[in-house]
C-alpha cells in the first residue's frame, strides 16, 4: 500500500499571550436603593454557565476545548456537556465508557486505531483496533450521533448496519485505511440511513469474490437523496453503473463526488452531465475501454468539463489515458487541489495542464513527470501549498525518476509552500538547505530516499547536514520524516533545534544509541515517533523514560531492543501500554521484532491477538 | 456614545434603566424589548411615556457598561433599514466588541444576565478568539478564575485530556 494520501488535519499548538489580571468584581448581587429591586442578583450560577457555554460554542479546536475544561469545576461540567465533536487519537488509550460518561451530547466522532506503519505492511493483519466496542456502545450512549470518521480501524458490516440501525439521524461516514467490511455492509448501510449526506470511502482496500460484490448503490433511497459527498474510488469492486446515475440524477445536494478505477471516462461524462454544480470531482480512469472511439468521447468530454464551472478540485486519473487530459483545461485555472498520484503521466503531458493551474494549492503527482515535470509546477503554481511526489516503483532499488533537481526548482518558484512529502533516490544537502532557506513557512517535510544509506549524491557525504539545515531554519515545523544515510549528527541537530517537532518517522538512520537520545532528550513536543531498521538499542529506549507519558506513541521495528529493556520500561511507566508483536515465529525470544507502546487510561486491552504480548 | 437618554417624541411608552452608579438611562420600548429579561420584566409590570417605570440594574453592570448593551439594543432596534443596512450594522457589530477585556467580559455577562442573545453571541466570540491557543493557567487569569478542583481531581483530567482526547 502506498504512503497515506489523506491526512486529517490536526491543529498546530500555540501559545497564547500573557493577560492583564481581571477582578471580577460581579459575584457580588446588587441592591438598589429606593426604588423596587424586580431583578435577581446577577451572576448566579445560571448566568456565568449561560456566559462559559457561549463562550465555548466558539472554541472549536479541541487544544483549547481541553484547556477550558481544567479551568474550574463549572467550565469542566460546561465543556462536557457542549462538547459536540470528539476525537480520540488512540482507540486504546480510553475506554468508551469512559468517554461516552464524560462527553454526553457528542454528535461527531473521530477516532483512529492502529499505528501509522501498517500503511507499509508492517503492522500484522489481525492486530486489533476493532471498531465494534466503540459502536456498540455509542448506540446506547450518543443516539444523536451524526458523524464518524475512522482511521486505520477495523469495520465489520455488522458494525455499518449496527451505525444505520441506531442513529437516527446519522449524516455522515468516513472510512480512511479501514478494513475488514465489505459491499454487503455498505449495501445495508446506505439502504437503513435515510438522511445521510456523507459516505467517503478513503484508502479502504478489501477483496471480494465477484459473487460476494453486492450491488449497494442501488440500495440508496429511492427518493430524492440528502447526499453531498460520496466517495469510493478505492474501491476495487465495480458498481452498477445505470444505479449510480439514477442515485446522482436524484442528488441535487452532491458536491462532491469520486468514482472508481471501473468507471470509464465516457461514464465521468455522463456523470458530470447530470451534476454540474460540483465542486470536488473523483474522475475514475479516464480511459476509455474501446480503442479508436477517443476522438468522439474528447468532444462531449471537453464541454462537460466546460459546464463544471464549480469544480475546485480534481483527483482519480487511476489509468488516464492522457489524450483526454486537454478536457480539463477549461477547469485548471480554479481548481486548488489537484491530484495525479495514480496519474502514469510524463513531463510532456503534464506541462500543458499544470500551465493552466496558477491557482494550485495541493498537488499531488507521480514521479514520472520527472524533474521537468515538477520544473514546470515550480513556474506556474506561485501559491502551491503542498506538493506530494510519490514513486512509480516504491521498491528501495527502484530507478526513482525525481531528484535534487526538480527540489530546488520547487523550493525556488513555490515559496509559500507549507508541507512536502518527496520519494527520490538521489538526493543533496545543498538541495536541501536550499529548500529550508527558501521555504520557511514548513510545516510537514518528509523526505524518502528510498534506497537504503544513500548518501549525497553529489559529495557522497552523509545527509545529516540537509536535515540540520530543515530544522534549523524552519521553524514552524511540527512534522519531519527523515531517510538517506544519516549519523547521530542528524538526530543531534534534530534535538537541538527541532522543538516544535510533533511527529517524527525515521528509516534505516543513525550509528548508535545516542541518535534516539538525542530526539528523545532534545524535542519536547514530540508526540508520535515512529523507527524501522534503525541501530537504536535498550539504553535509546531508556532515555526516553521522562517523556512517554507526554507521547501518544512510539514505533520501533527492527531495530536493536531486548524483552528486557522493554520490560523496564513496562516495569517503570504502569500507565504505559507496551505492546511487542511477534509475528515471525522463528525468531529468538530475547530481540523484540516490533514494539509498539502508548499511554493509556484503561491499561492493557483485552482483545490482544496471540502474536502480541503486553509486557 | 449614544446614551439613550433622547427626549419622548410623541407618546411612546419609555423605561428608566438605573445603575447602581446612579446613572439613569431612557429607553423607548423596542430598545428595551431586544433584552428578553426586561420584556419579560416589563410585560408584568408595564410602562408609560409620561410615568416611565425605573429598574434599578445590579451594581455589576456600570453605567459604561449599560452604555454599550444600550447602544447595541438601540441599533438593533432600529434594525438594518437605517444608516446604511446590513453591512453597515455589521460593521457596528464588530466594532462595538473592540473591548479592552474588563469591559469585553463586563458586557458579555450584562449581555447573559439582560439576555440579548445575539449580543451575547458577538461578545461570546469575542471572548473565544481572546482565549484561542491560551494554556489552562492563562485562560484562568483571563477570567479570574480560581480552579475549584481538588488536586486528585485535576490530575486525573489533567491526564485524561491529552492522553485520550487531543
Amino acid at each position: 500500500m502506498r504512503e497515506e494520501r489523506s491526512d486529517m488535519s490536526e491543529d498546530d499548538d500555540g501559545g497564547g499571550e500573557e493577560k492583564d489580571s481581571w477582578a471580577p468584581g460581579l459575584g457580588v448581587a446588587g441592591k438598589s436603593r429606593g426604588a423596587p429591586d424586580p431583578l435577581p442578583p446577577p451572576l448566579c450560577d445560571q448566568v456565568l454557565e449561560n456566559v462559559i457555554e457561549n463562550v465555548l460554542q466558539f472554541l472549536s479546536s479541541r487544544r483549547d476545548r481541553n484547556a477550558a475544561s481544567l479551568v474550574c469545576r463549572s467550565w469542566y461540567r460546561a465543556e462536557a456537556q457542549t462538547r459536540r465533536e470528539l476525537f480520540i487519537g488512540n482507540c486504546y488509550a480510553v475506554s468508551p465508557r469512559r468517554a461516552i460518561d464524560r462527553f454526553r451530547c457528542v454528535r461527531s466522532l473521530v477516532l483512529k486505531g492502529k499505528p501509522r506503519f501498517a500503511d507499509f505492511g508492517l503492522v500484522p493483519v489481525g492486530w486489533g483496533a476493532h471498531f465494534s466496542p466503540w459502536a456498540s456502545a455509542m448506540a446506547a450512549g450518543y443516539p444523536w450521533l451524526e458523524k464518524i470518521c475512522l482511521k486505520r480501524m477495523s469495520v465489520t458490516d455488522d458494525d455499518l448496519s449496527l451505525l444505520a440501525l441506531s442513529f437516527p439521524f446519522f449524516k455522515g461516514l468516513t472510512l480512511i485505511c479501514c478494513d475488514g467490511f465489505s459491499t454487503a455492509g455498505l449495501a445495508v448501510f446506505a439502504e437503513k440511513c435515510r438522511h445521510l449526506r456523507l459516505l467517503d470511502l478513503i484508502e479502504d482496500y478489501f477483496e471480494e469474490e465477484e459473487y460476494e460484490v453486492v450491488d449497494w448503490i442501488s440500495k440508496f433511497p429511492q427518493t430524492t437523496t440528502s447526499l453531498e459527498t460520496l466517495g469510493f474510488d478505492c474501491l476495487l469492486s465495480a458498481v452498477n453503473f445505470e444505479a449510480l446515475e439514477a442515485l446522482i440524477a436524484r442528488s441535487p445536494a452532491l458536491r462532491q463526488l469520486r468514482v472508481n478505477h471501473h468507471v470509464t471516462v465516457d461514464q465521468l461524462r455522463r456523470l458530470m452531465v447530470l451534476a454540474p454544480q460540483l465542486t470536488h470531482l473523483g474522475t475514475g480512469s479516464f480511459r476509455s475501454p474501446e480503442e479508436g472511439e477517443g476522438m468522439e468521447h474528447e468532444a462531449h468530454l471537453v464541454s462537460a468539463f466546460a459546464a463544471s464551472r464549480s469544480l475546485v478540485s480534481l483527483s482519480g486519473f487511476r489509468e488516464v489515458a492522457p489524450q483526454f487530459l486537454p478536457a480539463i483545461y477549461p477547469v485548471c485555472s480554479n481548481i486548488t487541489f489537484l491530484n495525479f498520484s495514480f496519474a502514469e503521466i510524463t513531463a510532456e503531458e503534464l506541462k500543458p495542464v499544470i500551465r493552466h493551474c496558477h491557482n494550485l494549492q495541493n498537488f499531488w503527482v507521480l514521479d514520472t513527470v520527472r524533474d521537468e515535470g515538477l520544473q514546470a509546477v515550480a513556474a506556474t503554481c506561485k501559491d502551491l501549498r503542498e506538493l506530494r511526489v510519490f514513486p512509480l516503483d516504491a521498491t528501495e532499488d527502484s530507478e526513482g525518476f525525481v531528484s535534487d533537481v526538480g527540489l530546488t526548482a520547487i523550493s525556488d518558484g513555490c515559496r509559500k509552500l507549507q508541507s512536502i512529502l518527496y520519494f527520490c533516490q538521489r538526493m543533496t544537502n545543498k538541495a536541501v538547505l536550499t529548500m529550508s532557506k527558501n521555504c520557511q513557512e514548513l510545516v510537514v517535510f518528509r523526505l524518502c530516499i528510498m534506497g537504503r544509506h544513500l548518501p549525497d549524491h553529489h559529495t557522497g557525504e552523509p545527509m545529516d547536514e540537509g536535515f540540520g539545515a530543515i530544522v534549523m531554519n524552519c521553524k514552524k515545523l511540527t512534522r519531519l520524516a527523515v531517510s538517506g544515510l544519516l549519523t547521530d549528527k542528524a538526530f543531534g541537530y534534530i534535538g537541538k533545534y527541532g522543538k516544535s517537532i510533533r511527529t517524527l518517522s525515521v528509516a534505516f538512520a543513525g550509528n548508535s544509541d545516542m541518535g534516539l537520545r538525542y530526539v528523545l532528550e532534545g524535542c519536547p513536543k514530540l508526540q508520535k515517533l515512529e523507527i524501522r531498521d534503525s541501530p537504536f538499542g535498550d539504553a535509546a529506549l531508556l532515555s526516553g523514560i521522562h517523556h512517554y507519558y507526554n507521547m501518544r506513541f512510539l514505533w520501533m521495528s527492527s531495530c536493536k531492543l531486548s524483552h528486557r529493556g522493554c520490560e523496564d520500561v513496562a516495569r517503570r511507566l504502569p500507565h504505559l501500554v507496551v505492546e511487542v508483536i511477534r509475528d515471525r515465529p522463528e525468531a529468538d525470544d530475547e530481540a523484540v521484532e516490533k514494539l509498539y507502546m502508548y499511554r493509556s487510561l484503561v491499561g492493557r486491552r483485552n482483545d490482544a491477538p496471540p502474536f502480541v504480548k503486553i509486557l | 456614545m449614544s446614551e439613550g437618554t433622547k427626549e419622548p417624541d410623541g407618546g411612546e411608552e419609555k423605561v428608566v434603566l438605573k445603575t447602581h452608579d446612579g446613572q439613569e438611562f431612557t429607553v423607548d420600548m423596542a430598545t428595551a424589548n431586544q433584552s428578553g429579561t426586561l420584556k419579560n420584566l416589563l410585560s408584568e409590570v408595564g410602562s408609560s411615556s409620561n410615568n416611565p417605570q425605573v429598574i434599578p440594574l445590579p451594581s455589576s453592570i456600570t453605567s459604561r457598561v449599560l452604555g454599550k448593551v444600550v447602544e447595541y439594543c438601540q441599533r438593533h432596534a432600529a434594525g438594518g433599514g437605517r444608516r446604511g443596512g446590513m453591512q453597515a450594522l455589521e460593521q457596528f457589530d464588530e466594532e462595538l466588541v473592540e473591548l479592552d477585556k474588563d469591559m469585553l467580559l463586563d458586557v458579555t455577562y450584562a449581555a447573559a444576565f439582560l439576555d440579548v442573545p445575539r449580543l451575547l453571541d458577538l461578545t461570546s466570540q469575542a471572548v473565544a478568539d481572546a482565549i484561542k491557543n491560551m494554556s489552562v493557567e492563562e485562560v484562568r487569569h483571563y477570567f479570574g478564575v480560581v480552579s475549584d478542583f481538588t488536586e486528585e481531581e485535576e490530575k486525573v483530567i489533567r491526564s485524561e485530556c491529552p492522553w485520550a482526547f487531543e
